[in-house]
């Protein structure tokens, strides 16, 4: 006989329909407040194993994995610990089992189904006690389980019948084994959950369990704390399917019922995992309750941040790969203060926020490290042609770039740097951006000098480029090259025994000679540069850049300067414009040592790796780059040149386009596509200025719009005396 | 002698031969058993059992129910047992049984499998959360020569599975 009767009466016992006539859902679902709801499993235990100790345990459990992080949260923490949270991607489940039956020649091996990691089981526990950290800097309730927009609380309400009483009406009847070893199960039938047509046999997510009895017990437990067994036997008992699957042999027969593909952390398919979001809102559905999200997520613009922090993530992994320490310093602040707003944005739930926060948070602590290890390396001073460690000074300067952005990948040390008059001998007024010693005054409206009363040169003793000996120093004396001086040398002199500006010399008008280019990377590392126009330039003390918040009382930042007029001057066709520099200095941090201006030639980094954003419920389809890198390419790119970089934010799949096209390309060249979400190509000039620190910003949009976009940093400052 | 006489005598000598008088295992004889919770499991609270021809046995590390660990150990049968073990396989006409037995109305609990490779013949049988007699009855033969706290358990061999449907193949 191919099939007896009773194994065909045991395979029989489909999904289709309930198996229990007394099957009856107790489990209350209430609402709590306009965006929580409340579900209590009512349990009665009884049996060898029940007691009171059991109960709690019970209660415990529960509380323990139904209030936690989601498998979302937990794969975006982990993600942070640098581990694997492939488990989370789903994956089309005909192609796995397809795959799991030609690498087993159809037999079965439950091993094939490990494609979890016992990494992120050895550390659930801390998984739980980061995003209760998280929780906590967040406002949320530590009770809940957070859904896509309303949250979930989660209880149940044990308690043990004697053996000899009856069962109480309105209870789960569970009997608790006396044996460790037994694994818990509960009876249940099967139906479609309310709204799903034509629902899939093969999709759990198409069902929901109807809690059955079967002769007075809904199911029995062992009694081991330990498996987390009872969590998942309450999802049961709200109505949740297991994530398993059938496996058919090539005759169609059942062999196997197997984890559903993606929930190998599940709660719903093995005891050590977490609720899978989707789960909280099949809960509301089962209960009937509705997320008012009109209510719950007013003006929610998750994706603005996503977008924001997707470009600067892009920019960070540049800049690390460059060992670029000034872009590195700058985007860690750009990430610092995303974070800052997103914990104050009000009406983003908290689930959205801690996954972004996470990801923020594991991207600066690359950064710090990077700025520790990785970069902590001298580099080459192209003006004065010696080793120098370049020791950034607290001032940066801004562009308002209608180009996007700094992007992060200036030269190592920050933008070359050439000292007015260049190397010892070289006369003043030479040309910004030409070598050191070209003939001075040969671009109309850039030469030192022309600026009365700011003309380098003109301070006795302070020549650029003219002092016998000197060299250049970091401000504050320290000295730029790396070769030790030679004391016998008595033409050298050091920083002590060089008269001190600022005892004697008063503070006249510095002249700062920008010149702005473009660099741009080209895929074989290269870079291309060209003169940028009409660009300003700003030099902005440190106070504005980042300013003591309100909220820290014990800041004790120098404000000085915050108020002040920016320095600033805007380019010409050349590149070119001069900053007048008075009573700023100071507070520029240019320091008061130099009498005269060096000049300072700016290399501009703007976009090396112009980009674009996709945010989604998935990674961009295979067949979406292809149309992408078809669009690009049609329109003179270098297909090499176009990267793609995912990476999940909580649910949802933000994919990083790198690509070298002009800014000018357009922000809207995506719509004619036809792709399934929407491309925002990353574009300063969509940024604007952002709110007031401390306050909820109406527009999203303008967070982490700085003012202005595109930011380098200026490095080391030139002085007459170091300059030689 | 008369006929009668000497078929006894023959059997007699084939019983000595095998030493029970039960077919010897096949030479490429082997017998995987494995029993997990249908929750997904981490690989250490599977158990598992690899039985070979020679009579050598693996028992495989795993955790049970009470946290504890057991490590992995190899120990020998002798013949005996592996004939009454094989001989168990037959009479359960164990390549003639399902490849799948369930009962679907039960969320959670366990599932068992015997995967056995003799005479040519590779076959796996699985049951999840039903008892299924001639399935169970080879598991708890080879238990009999297991040791204690290394058996294989699953919920359809427990006295507290008394509401498992029941067939017998």
């Amino acid at each position: 006989m191919r099939r007896s009767l009773a194994t065909a009466l045991a395979l029989s016992v489909s999904f289709l329909a309930p198996h229990f006539a007394q099957a009856q859902m107790l489990t209350k679902f209430e609402k709590e407040g306009p965006c929580k709801t409340r579900i209590t499993v009512p349990i009665e235990i009884y049996g060898d194993g029940a007691n009171d100790d059991f109960a709690f345990e019970i209660r415990k459990n529960v509380r323990d994995q139904w209030a936690g992080p989601s498998a979302e949260d937990a794969a975006a923490i982990g993600s942070s610990l640098g581990l694997e949270t492939d488990w989370l991607a789903d994956e089309d489940n005909a192609d796995w089992y397809k795959k799991y039956l030609e690498k087993n020649e159809g037999a079965i091996d439950p091993e094939v189904n490990q494609d979890g990691t016992q990494e992120l089981v050895d550390k659930a526990g801390q998984i739980r006690g980061i995003y209760a950290d998280y929780v906590r800097e967040f406002s949320a309730d530590p009770a809940c389980i957070q859904g896509e927009c309303c949250a979930v609380r989660i209880v149940t309400d044990v308690k043990v019948r004697k053996a000899d009483d009856d069962p109480s009406e309105g209870y789960y009847q569970i009997e608790i084994v006396n044996d460790p070893n037994f694994r818990s199960y509960v009876w249940a039938g099967h139906k479609a959950r309310e709204g799903v047509e034509n629902p899939d046999e093969n999709n759990p997510d198409d069902w929901q369990t109807t809690p059955g009895t079967n002769g007075g017990s809904n199911g029995k437990w062992a009694n081991n704390a330990s498996d987390n067994a009872a969590a998942h036997e309450v999802g049961h008992l709200m109505g949740l399917m297991d994530q398993y699957k059938d496996i058919k042999n090539a005759d169609g027969d059942t062999i196997g019922s197997f984890q559903q593909h993606g929930h190998r952390h599940d709660i719903m398919a093995q005891s050590e995992a977490f609720p899978y979001r989707d789960a909280i809102g099949q809960l509301m559905e089962i209960g009937g309750i509705e997320c008012d999200e009109e209510t719950c997520c007013p003006g929610f613009e998750y994706n603005r941040f996503g977008q924001n922090y997707g470009v600067t993530v892009l920019a960070v992994g540049d800049a690390i790969a460059a060992c670029n320490k000034p872009a590195l310093r700058r985007l860690r602040s750009q990430l610092v203060d995303q974070r800052r707003n997103l914990m104050l944005a009000s009406r983003i739930p908290a689930h959205r926020k801690i996954p972004l926060a996470v990801a923020i948070d594991e991207k600066i602590a690359r950064i710090d490290e990077a700025l520790k290890k990785v970069c902590d390396r001298p580099v080459t001073g192209t003006a004065i042609g010696e080793d120098y460690t370049p020791e950034p000074i607290p001032v940066e300067s801004d562009t308002d770039s209608t180009t996007w952005c700094e992007y992060g990948t200036d030269s190592p040390g920050g933008g070359t740097l050439i000292p007015y008059g260049g190397t010892p001998g070289t006369t003043p007024g030479s040309t910004p951006g030409s070598t050191p010693g070209t003939t001075p005054g040969s671009t109309p409206g850039s030469t030192p000098g022309s600026t009365p009363g700011s003309t380098p040169g003109t301070t006795p003793g302070s020549t650029p480029g003219t002092t016998p000996g000197g060299r250049p120093t970091i401000s504050g004396g320290v000295p730029i090259g790396s070769t030790p001086k030679d004391e016998d040398d008595p033409e050298e002199t050091t920083p002590g025994e060089t008269d001190d500006p600022t005892d004697d010399t008063p503070e006249i008008p510095t002249t700062v000679y920008v010149k702005a280019k473009a660099s741009v990377l080209k895929g074989d590392n290269g870079t291309k540069t060209s003169e940028i126009g009409g660009q300003r330039i700003k030099l902005i003390p440190d106070a504005t850049k980042n300013p003591a918040l309100p909220t820290d009382p014990g800041a004790q930042k120098d404000q000085t300067g915050a108020d002040d007029d920016p320095a600033q001057c805007t380019t010409d066709d050349d590149g070119e414009c001069q900053i007048v520099i008075a009573d700023t200095r100071t507070t520029l941090g240019l320091g008061l040592s130099w009498g005269v201006s060096a000049r300072y030639d700016y290399e501009v980094e703007t976009p090396q790796s112009s980009g674009a954003t996709v945010i989604g419920d998935e990674p961009l389809s295979d067949a979406d780059k292809d149309t992408i890198v078809d669009e690009l390419t049609g329109n003179g790119l270098d297909g090499d040149d176009i990267e793609f970089n995912n990476y999940r934010l909580g649910d949802k799949w933000v994919t990083g386009i790198g690509y070298g096209l002009k800014y000018d390309y357009g922000d809207d060249w995506s719509l004619d596509l036809g792709l399934k979400y929407k491309i925002e190509p990353d574009l300063c000039r969509t940024i604007q200025p952002g709110p007031p620190l401390g306050s909820s910003p109406q527009n999203y949009s303008a967070i982490g719009g700085e003012i202005p976009g595109a930011v380098i940093s200026l490095p080391v400052p030139m002085t007459q005396e170091n300059a030689q | 002698m008369g006929i009668r006489a000497f078929a006894f005598s023959l059997l007699v000598l084939s019983l000595g031969f095998t030493g029970t008088g039960q077919a010897a295992p096949p030479g490429d004889f082997t017998m995987t058993v494995v029993s997990e919770p249908v929750h997904l499991p981490e690989e250490i609270e599977k158990l598992r059992v690899d039985v070979k021809a020679n009579g050598e046995v693996i028992l495989h590390a795993h955790r049970d129910g009470a946290e504890v660990e057991h490590p992995r150990r190899t120990l020998r049968l002798n013949s005996a047992a592996m004939d009454a073990i094989y001989a168990e396989i037959e009479a359960n006409e164990f390549f003639g049984l399902e490849e799948f037995y369930g009962d679907r109305r039960v969320e959670g609990g366990d599932r068992a499998s015997i995967l056995i490779t003799a005479n040519g013949q590779r076959k796996e049988v699985i049951t999840v959360n039903i008892k299924v007699t001639d399935f169970d009855d080879i598991v708890r033969k080879l238990n009999e020569y297991l040791p204690e706290g290394r058996k294989i358990y699953y919920n359809a061999l427990s006295k507290y599975a008394d509401d498992y449907l029941e067939v017998k193949r």
